[in-house]
C-alpha cells in the first residue's frame, strides 16, 4: 500500500493559466532573467543581419588604417590588417551562435537520447552506457574537444561535432536521472498494456516530461558552447579565417594588445556578455519556468 | 485546567496571488487522560492544525489569529530555546509517512537514542538501554538486532513503530499523531492502537489523534472534532458523534461507509456532491453550504456554535435531525448478476523474483511472490483479492496485466491462451483486458493534456479516424461524469479523485472485457471512494464487463465483489462468495484480518484477535501451514509438518487442518487477546534464519 495523503483535496488551478504563452513565461521571470532576455534577443538580430549592417566588410584587408584607435569612422577602432573591429564583431555574432546553437542542438539530442534509453531500461544496458559516457566525463570539455579536432582535423563540421560529443555526457546524465523516477509510474504501465513498444514509450511518455529540464540544460550548454568556440579559435583550431571569429580575433592581437588593446577588450566584451546573459537566461527559467507547451496529441 | 486549549487559531499559507486560509477559527481542548480525535479528508487542514497544536509552523504558514496554550503557558510566542525544551520531552509528534521523517542515513537505534539525549544528561550506554527499552515497549521483540539496521530495510509497521517509539521514550504529556496507521496494514493497524492505547492508559497523557479513518476514530477517540475546509464543524464524545452526527457533513461521511450487510445488491453508497471550496476566495456564509443536503437561504450566514447535547456541539443553522435527513434507502447500486462462462482462469500462476545480491556470495534470496495460484473469473462477476502487504495480490494482477511474465501456470482469457509477454499478445487481447492503477498522481502523463492522455490510449487500441477519436473522448469523459471541456486541461490541474475518473474512462476505451483494479479507492477520500465504486458498478452493467478489485479494504471488498479470495504469503487460503463471508469467516487468519478491521458500529473490543509478529518471508515452509508462526488457532506439531488440506463448505474453501465445526465452535469461545504461536524449537531452526523482528 503506498498511499501517500488521500486525495481529491482542491486542485491546483492557480498557477498554470498562463502556461504555453511566451508573454507568459515573460511574466514569470524575474528582473534580471528579463534583462538577459532582452540581451539575448540582441545578440540573435546582430546574428541574423549582422553582415547587412556592418558599415565595412569584415574581411577585406586595408593596409592605410591599420591599428587605428576607435573613433566616429570606427566605433571600435581597425586590427592589424585594417579590418574594422565593429563589423568584425557584428559578422562574428552569427558565426558563433549559429555554429554554438547547432553543436549544442545536436550534443543535447545525442545525450537525451542515450540518457532516455538507459535509464529507461536499466539494468546491463544502462550500465554499459554510462560507463562509456563517464569515460567521456572524464575528460575536461576543451581538451576532449582539441583531441577530436586534432584527429579529424580542423574544419568547420569537425568544430560542431567536437562540440557536440564534449556535451553528449552531461546531458545524457540529466536525462536519466530525469527519466529514473518515471520508469516505474503508473502512465507508463497503461502505455504497455496498450502496445506501446518501447520507442514510442521513450519518446512519445518520457520526452515530453523530460523537456523542461533539457531546454535549461541547453541553455547552460549553449554558453559554455561559445566559450569552447572561442577558446578553440584562440588556440587556433576552431572557426577557420578569414570568417571572423572572436577567439580567433583575441589571439590574432596578442602582440599587439599593449599598443591596441581595443582589438582585444571588444570581442572579449563581447563573448562574456553573451555567456552571461544566455546563463542568467537559463537559471531564470528553471526557477520560474513552469510548464511551457501542453501537448494535445 | 485543560492541558492544551487552542482558541480562535487561525493559520494561512503565503503563496503566489496571496492567502491561503488554511485553518481559521479553530476551537480545541484536551485535557489528561483524554483522546482528541480529529475528523478531516484531505484539505481539511488537519495537518496544519496539529503542527500548529505544537507551536510549530511549517515553511511558508503564518499564524493568523488566536493562541495555543500548553499547560498554561502560550506556546506561540516563545523563543526556540524554550520549545526545544518542550518538543520531545512533554510534546511529542508521530508523522504520517515514517520513510520521510526517520532519517535515511542514521541507523535506528541511534535515532531513538538521540531523542532521549537531547533532553537527558545521560551516558550514550544509558540511552541505549533506555531506546531498546522503547522499542520493546512498542512490541518490537530483540530490538537490539533491529536497532542496528536503517530505515528503509524496515517494513512500514517496523517504521512506524519505531517513530511512535521516538515519540514515547520521554512519555511526554502531550502526543500528536498525524494519520499514523493509514499506510499500514489493517492488522498492523490493530497493533498499534493497542499500544497507543495502553500507553495512555498507563501514563495519563493527552494524546491528538488525527484521521481520515472513522473506525480508527471510533475504537481510539473519547473526543471528536469534524474539520472541513479549515474549519471545525461539529465537537463532541466520540460514541455521541458517530451515534447521532448532527451536522450534515458528519452524517454524510458517515453513509459513505459501507457497512456489514450492505452490499451492492441491497443498496447504493451516498457520497458528498459538489466540489471543495477554494480556500482563497472564500464566500461568506457556512463553508459546507455548497455542498449540503440541507442547506436553506439562512446558511448565507456564517453559524455559529449550538449546544446539541452534553459537550456536543455543532456549527450548522439546520441540525440533522431525523425528520429532516433525506434517509430514503436508495436502489440497489446494480442488478447485474454474475452471469455464466468463465472470462478469466488462472491455473497454477507462479511468480518468484530473484534477488541474487552479489555481496552475499550464493545466497540467492529468491522471493516466491505467486505460488501456483489459480482463480477463476466469471463474466460480469467482480472478483475481490484480499490480502496485506506480501500476500502477493498485486503481483497476480500484474501477471494477468501482462506487466510481470508469470513464471510457470497458465492464464486463459475468453478461452484462448494469453501469452505471458505484452508484446505477444494481439490487440483483441490488449483490448480486452485493462488496469485502473492506484496512485491516481501518477497515473496519468503530467506533461500531456488529459485529452492527449486518453486520445493516444484510444488510437493505439481502437485505430479510429481523427474526428471520430475526439468524439470518442469527449464521450468517455462524459462517462465518468466529468466536464467535457477537461480535455484541455493538464493532469496537474484534476484533484485526485478526477484523475482517478480519468484513469477509468481510459481503461474503458477500448471496451474491455476484463478490467483489473489495483487498489484504485485506497488513495481517495472516503466521501470519493463511494462515487468512484457508483462509478465502477455503473460502467460494469454498461459494459458487461468482470473486475478483478485488489484491495486491502475488506469492507469495500465485501460490499462490491460478488467472489472473493483471501491471498497469504502468495497463495489462497480461503474464497468464496461474498455472501457467505459475511456470515462467518471461516480461516484463522481471514478471522484476524476481519477481527482487525476498525468499524464506527461500537462491536466489543473482546473480539478482536491480535496476531503475533508479522507477515513475514521467513515463515514460509515447504512443510507446514504458512500461516502456522503467527496463528491463534494452531494445533501443534500438525501445523507445522503437513501442508493443510483444502476443506470446502457450501461454496467456500478454505485450507486448515480445522474442520469446519470446530472453527466455527473456536470462534465462539472467549476470546484470544494476544495470540501467543507456539513454536517449537525444532520447527523454528528449520525455518530459515530470520533476521530479528
Amino acid at each position: 500500500m503506498n498511499t501517500e495523503t488521500a486525495s481529491d483535496g482542491p486542485a491546483l488551478a492557480a498557477n498554470l493559466t498562463l502556461r504555453g504563452s511566451l508573454l507568459g513565461i515573460w511574466r514569470k521571470l524575474s528582473l534580471g532573467a528579463r534583462l538577459s532576455a532582452v540581451v539575448v534577443m540582441i545578440y540573435i538580430l546582430m546574428a541574423l543581419f549582422g553582415t547587412a549592417v556592418a558599415p565595412y566588410s569584415a574581411t577585406n584587408f586595408d593596409m592605410t588604417q591599420v591599428l587605428q584607435p576607435p573613433s566616429f569612422a570606427h566605433p571600435f577602432g581597425t586590427d592589424g590588417f585594417g579590418r574594422d573591429v565593429f563589423s568584425r564583431v557584428l559578422v562574428g555574432a552569427r558565426t558563433i551562435l549559429v555554429f554554438g546553437s547547432v553543436a549544442t542542438l545536436f550534443g543535447v539530442s545525442m545525450g537525451c537520447a542515450i540518457g532516455l534509453v538507459a535509464g529507461y531500461f536499466g539494468g546491463l544496458l544502462d550500465e554499459v552506457m554510462m560507463r562509456f559516457v563517464d569515460v567521456l566525463l572524464a575528460l575536461p570539455g576543451l581538451v576532449l574537444a582539441l583531441l577530436i579536432m586534432t584527429s579529424l582535423g580542423p574544419s568547420d563540421v569537425n568544430l560542431i561535432v567536437s562540440i557536440a560529443v564534449v556535451f553528449m555526457p552531461k546531458s545524457a546524465r540529466v536525462a536519466r536521472s530525469t527519466v529514473l523516477p518515471l520508469r516505474k509510474l503508473g502512465f507508463v504501465d497503461a502505455a504497455r498494456m496498450r502496445g506501446n513498444g518501447w520507442v514510442a514509450i521513450v519518446f512519445r511518455e518520457l520526452l515530453p516530461n523530460v523537456g523542461d529540464e533539457l531546454v535549461v540544460e541547453f541553455c547552460l550548454r549553449f554558453a559554455y558552447a561559445l566559450l569552447l568556440i572561442s577558446s578553440l579559435g584562440f588556440i587556433g583550431f576552431g572557426v577557420q579565417p578569414p570568417t571572423p571569429d572572436w577567439g580567433l580575433m583575441i589571439s590574432e592581437s596578442r602582440n599587439v594588445v599593449s599598443i591596441a588593446p581595443w582589438i582585444i577588450v571588444f570581442p572579449a566584451l563581447a563573448i562574456g556578455i553573451v555567456v552571461v546573459a544566455v546563463n542568467a537566461l537559463a537559471g531564470g527559467l528553471m526557477t520560474k519556468g513552469g510548464r511551457r507547451t501542453a501537448r494535445y496529441l | 485546567m485543560a492541558l492544551l486549549e487552542a482558541a480562535g487559531l487561525g493559520v494561512a499559507y503565503n503563496v503566489d496571488g496571496g492567502l491561503l486560509r488554511a485553518v481559521r477559527n479553530v476551537d480545541l481542548l484536551v485535557d489528561r487522560n483524554e483522546v482528541l480525535g480529529i475528523v478531516g479528508e484531505s484539505g481539511s487542514g488537519k495537518s496544519t492544525v496539529a503542527h500548529a497544536l505544537m507551536g510549530y509552523c511549517a515553511s511558508g504558514a503564518v499564524i493568523t489569529s488566536g493562541r495555543v496554550s500548553f499547560d498554561g503557558t502560550s506556546l506561540l510566542e516563545q523563543p526556540a530555546k524554550v520549545m526545544r525544551e518542550l518538543w520531545g520531552r512533554r510534546i511529542a509528534m508521530v508523522h504520517q509517512n515514517s520513510l520521510a521523517t526517520l532519517t535515511p542515513t542514521m541507523a535506528v537505534g541511534r535515532q531513538v537514542a538521540e531523542t532521549v539525549r537531547e533532553h537527558r544528561r545521560i551516558s550514550r550506554t544509558d540511552a541505549h538501554r533506555i531506546a531498546a527499552d522503547s522499542l520493546r515497549a512498542v512490541s518490537i521483540q530483540s530490538p537490539e538486532l533491529l536497532m542496528q539496521r536503517f530505515p528503509h530495510q524496515l517494513s512500514g509497521g517496523q517504521r512506524q513503530r519505531v517513530s511512535i517509539a521516538i515519540a514515547l521514550s520521554l512519555e511526554p504529556d502531550l502526543l500528536i499523531l498525524d494519520e499514523p496507521t493509514t499506510n499500514l496494514d489493517v492488522t498492523t493497524e490493530a497493533v498499534i492502537l493497542d499500544l497507543l492505547l495502553e500507553f495512555q492508559a498507563r501514563r495519563g497523557s493527552a494524546m491528538v489523534y488525527i484521521s481520515h479513518n472513522l473506525g480508527v476514530i471510533a475504537r481510539i477517540a473519547s473526543k471528536v472534532a469534524i474539520m472541513y475546509a479549515g474549519e471545525i464543524v461539529e465537537t463532541g464524545p466520540a460514541a455521541d458523534i458517530l451515534r447521532e452526527p448532527r451536522h450534515p457533513y458528519t452524517r454524510a461521511l458517515l453513509e459513505c461507509l459501507p457497512r456489514p450487510g450492505l452490499t451492492k445488491h441491497v443498496g447504493r453508497l451516498r457520497s458528498i456532491t459538489g466540489t471543495f471550496p477554494s480556500l482563497r476566495n472564500l464566500g461568506g456564509g457556512c463553508i459546507f453550504r455548497d455542498r449540503c443536503r440541507l442547506r436553506s437561504d439562512i446558511c448565507d450566514a456564517v453559524p455559529d456554535w449550538v449546544a446539541v447535547g452534553k459537550d456536543h456541539a455543532v456549527r450548522c443553522w439546520n441540525q440533522v435531525a431525523e425528520q429532516s435527513w433525506n434517509n430514503e434507502t436508495r436502489g440497489p447500486a446494480t442488478n447485474l448478476r454474475v452471469g455464466d462462462g468463465v472470462v478469466l482462469e488462472m491455473a497454477n500462476v507462479t511468480k518468484t523474483f530473484g534477488n541474487r545480491s552479489v555481496l552475499q556470495r550464493g545466497t540467492s534470496q529468491m522471493v516466491c511472490a505467486v505460488n501456483a495460484v489459480s482463480v477463476r473469473v466469471r463474466r460480469t462477476a467482480i472478483v475481490g483479492l484480499v490480502g496485506e502487504s506480501g500476500s502477493g495480490k498485486t503481483t497476480l494482477l500484474r501477471c494477468v496485466a501482462g506487466l510481470e511474465r508469470s513464471d510457470a501456470g497458465t492464464i486463459q482469457a475468453m478461452g484462448a491462451d494469453l501469452p505471458a509477454d505484452l508484446h505477444g499478445r494481439s490487440r483483441e487481447a490488449l483490448q480486452a483486458i485493462q488496469m485502473v492503477f492506484q496512485d491516481p498522481e501518477s497515473t496519468l502523463n503530467p506533461a500531456i493534456t488529459i485529452g492527449g492522455n486518453l486520445r493516444r490510449h484510444l488510437l493505439a487500441l481502437r485505430p479510429v479516424d481523427g474526428v471520430t477519436a475526439t468524439e470518442e473522448v469527449r464521450r468517455a469523459l462524459t462517462s465518468v461524469h466529468l466536464d467535457p471541456a477537461y480535455v484541455d486541461r493538464l493532469p496537474a490541474e484534476l484533484s485526485g479523485g478526477e484523475k482517478q475518473r480519468v484513469a477509468i474512462a481510459r481503461a474503458f476505451l477500448s471496451c474491455p472485457s476484463i478490467v483489473l483494479c489495483d487498489e484504485p479507492l485506497s488513495a481517495l477520500d472516503v466521501s470519493v471512494q463511494a462515487a468512484i465504486i457508483q462509478l465502477l458498478l455503473d460502467l460494469q452493467m454498461e459494459n458487461k464487463a468482470s473486475y478483478v478489485f485488489v484491495s486491502h479494504d475488506i469492507s469495500i471488498v465485501r460490499y462490491a465483489a460478488d467472489h472473493i479470495v483471501v491471498m497469504y504469503l502468495g497463495e489462497i487460503i480461503e474464497e468464496g462468495p461474498s455472501e457467505s463471508f459475511d456470515t462467518r469467516p471461516l480461516h484463522p487468519y481471514t478471522e484476524a484480518l476481519f477481527s482487525a478491521i476498525p468499524t464506527i458500529d461500537g462491536e466489543s473490543a473482546s473480539k478482536r484477535i491480535r496476531l503475533a509478529g508479522q507477515i513475514s518471508e521467513h515463515d514460509k515452509t515447504t512443510l507446514g501451514c504458512l500461516f502456522a508462526a503467527r496463528c491463534p488457532r494452531k494445533l501443534g506439531m500438525r501445523c507445522e509438518q503437513e501442508r493443510p488440506p483444502w476443506r470446502t463448505v457450501g461454496g467456500r474453501r478454505y485450507r486448515c487442518h480445522h474442520a469446519p465445526n470446530d472453527l466455527l465452535a473456536l470462534q465462539e469461545a472467549p476470546i484470544i487477546r494476544a495470540a501467543e504461536a507456539m513454536i517449537s524449537p525444532e520447527w523454528n531452526s528449520a525455518r530459515k534464519p530470520a533476521h530479528g523482528n
